[in-house]
């Protein structure tokens, strides 16, 4: 990796007239110790943090009562920056410049085209880089996160779980909705097959329009929005596997069956990754203090 | 809400099938794991009118054997970056899980169940109780036919 690719280009700098005690401010600033002196845009020294110390008033008070007006009033950059310091080129390797900010005992190395400074490397860019790559080595994170939408009290937790997981991983969000078959016999002796069909498909224009609005246009994630009829199981089951999702996010409590397992029950029984069940309320914490257990 | 998890293992493979996921899942976090193991209350051992050892004597006896396993179980997640802590609780699972969860704040409780169908597992047992009682997300895996993590 070159020094280009990881140096920052946007940094605060001082000239050699800046009052010394004006610096202080550029150091806060940048977080750093080392602030690059220039003329211009030419690079014609380094200040550092210990050599402004140096400078300052005695550390004795009665000493200092004397010394810090005249500290204050008349040094200025060009008397405690240092013209002895060495810079890398743009094209100088990574290593380059791990070995000179080691060498010199810095956290910033300037970085130099002909005289014209063009950036710094500093030891945080470093450790960034090395955390990303640390990171980049270990598990890979998940892809693709299927969130179960029933539009009902839990489906804000529901749909706000997800979407972090998403953000995080930057993972792909598909919503699902699933409608109930309908039951045609029951609910419509008499009317025409057509208009039940054109009603479903109403309604499942409406579900793709109210899935889309769960999730804000401006939280970076990447969404899918899915609306199928069947058994809310099978089809749950059935997508996941068909998406080969990660993870599956399901609301509590899902509806129960009459004389059979809940949703919840058999989706964790069947699917085929694991699933995470989020409250209604998920922000909250656990307050009531169960008796039974001791550490 | 990915910040503070609650893993809770048995000392059997199938439920540190769990851990491979919550590797995965806290990639990016800097999430803090708490690793729990719940073991039944121990019970003083007598002859006759004799103690031969005492329930607490059992109990530290049982935590330390639990938390070197869960040293090895947490440098695995250590290794991803994640702040991992251990303990060991005796009780009733999900009471101790639960206690647990709200000692350590956590928001959510994870788990991997052997899946071999009906209760007939304590850890089958112990995801059908927290998905039922827990006040906090629930992460369920299935150690059997399931894609690996």
């Amino acid at each position: 990796m070159r020094v280009k690719t990881l140096m920052r280009t946007r940094f605060a700098t001082v000239t050699e007239e800046t009052p010394l005690a004006e610096t202080g401010v550029a150091f806060a600033r940048e977080q750093l110790e080392t602030i690059a002196v220039v003329r211009e845009s030419t690079l014609v020294g380094l200040l550092r943090a210990r050599d402004v110390e140096t400078m300052g008033p005695s550390t004795v008070p009665s000493l200092a009562a004397h010394d810090w007006a005249w500290s204050q009033s008349s040094l200025t950059v060009g008397d405690a920056a240092t013209a002895d310091f060495a810079a890398l080129d743009p094209e100088a390797s990574v290593h380059d410049a791990i070995r000179l900010l080691v060498r010199q005992d810095v956290d910033a190395v300037p970085v130099v085209e002909g005289a014209a400074l063009v950036g710094l490397v500093t030891t945080r860019d470093l450790l960034s880089m090395l955390l990303e790559l640390l990171e980049s080595d270990g598990p890979s994170g998940l892809d693709h996160v299927l969130v179960m939408v029933d539009f009902d009290e839990s489906t804000a937790a529901t749909v706000a779980a997800g979407a972090a997981l998403a953000r995080r991983h930057r993972a792909r969000l598909t919503l699902l909705h699933v409608l109930p078959p309908p039951l045609r016999s029951l609910l419509a002796p008499g009317v025409p097959r057509g208009m039940l069909d054109w009603a479903r498909r109403q309604q499942r224009e409406r579900c793709l329009v109210d899935l889309g609005a769960l999730v804000p246009s401006e939280s970076a994630v990447e969404v899918g929005r899915l609306v199928v009829t069947g058994d809310a199981a099978t089809a749950i089951i059935g997508t996941a596997a068909r998406l080969e999702v990660d993870l599956i996010v399901v609301g509590s409590p899902m509806r129960r069956r009459f004389l059979g397992p809940s949703l919840t029950d058999e989706l964790i029984e069947s699917a085929p990754c694991p699933v995470l069940v989020v409250r209604p309320d998920a922000k909250a914490g656990i307050s009531s203090r169960s008796a039974h257990a001791r550490r | 809400m990915f910040e503070d998890l609650l893993v809770v293992l048995d000392g059997r493979a199938t439920s540190e099938r769990i851990v491979e996921w919550i590797r995965r899942l806290c990639r990016t976090s800097g999430s803090r794991v708490r690793l729990l193991v719940v073991r039944d209350v121990e019970g003083t051992v007598w002859s006759g009118a004799h103690p031969v050892a005492y329930a607490s004597q059992l109990e530290d006896a049982t935590r330390l054997e639990c938390l070197a396993y869960l040293e090895g179980v947490a440098a695995r997640l250590e290794n991803a970056g994640i702040r991992v802590s251990a303990e060991v609780r005796f009780g009733r699972p999900v009471d101790a899980v639960l206690e647990a969860a709200r000692d350590s704040e956590a928001r959510i409780v994870a788990l991997a169940e052997p899946g071999r169908g009906g209760l007939r597992d304590a850890m089958d047992r112990l995801a059908h109780e927290l998905l039922h009682r827990a006040p906090i997300a629930v992460l369920v895996a299935r150690a059997r036919d399931q894609r690996a993590a």
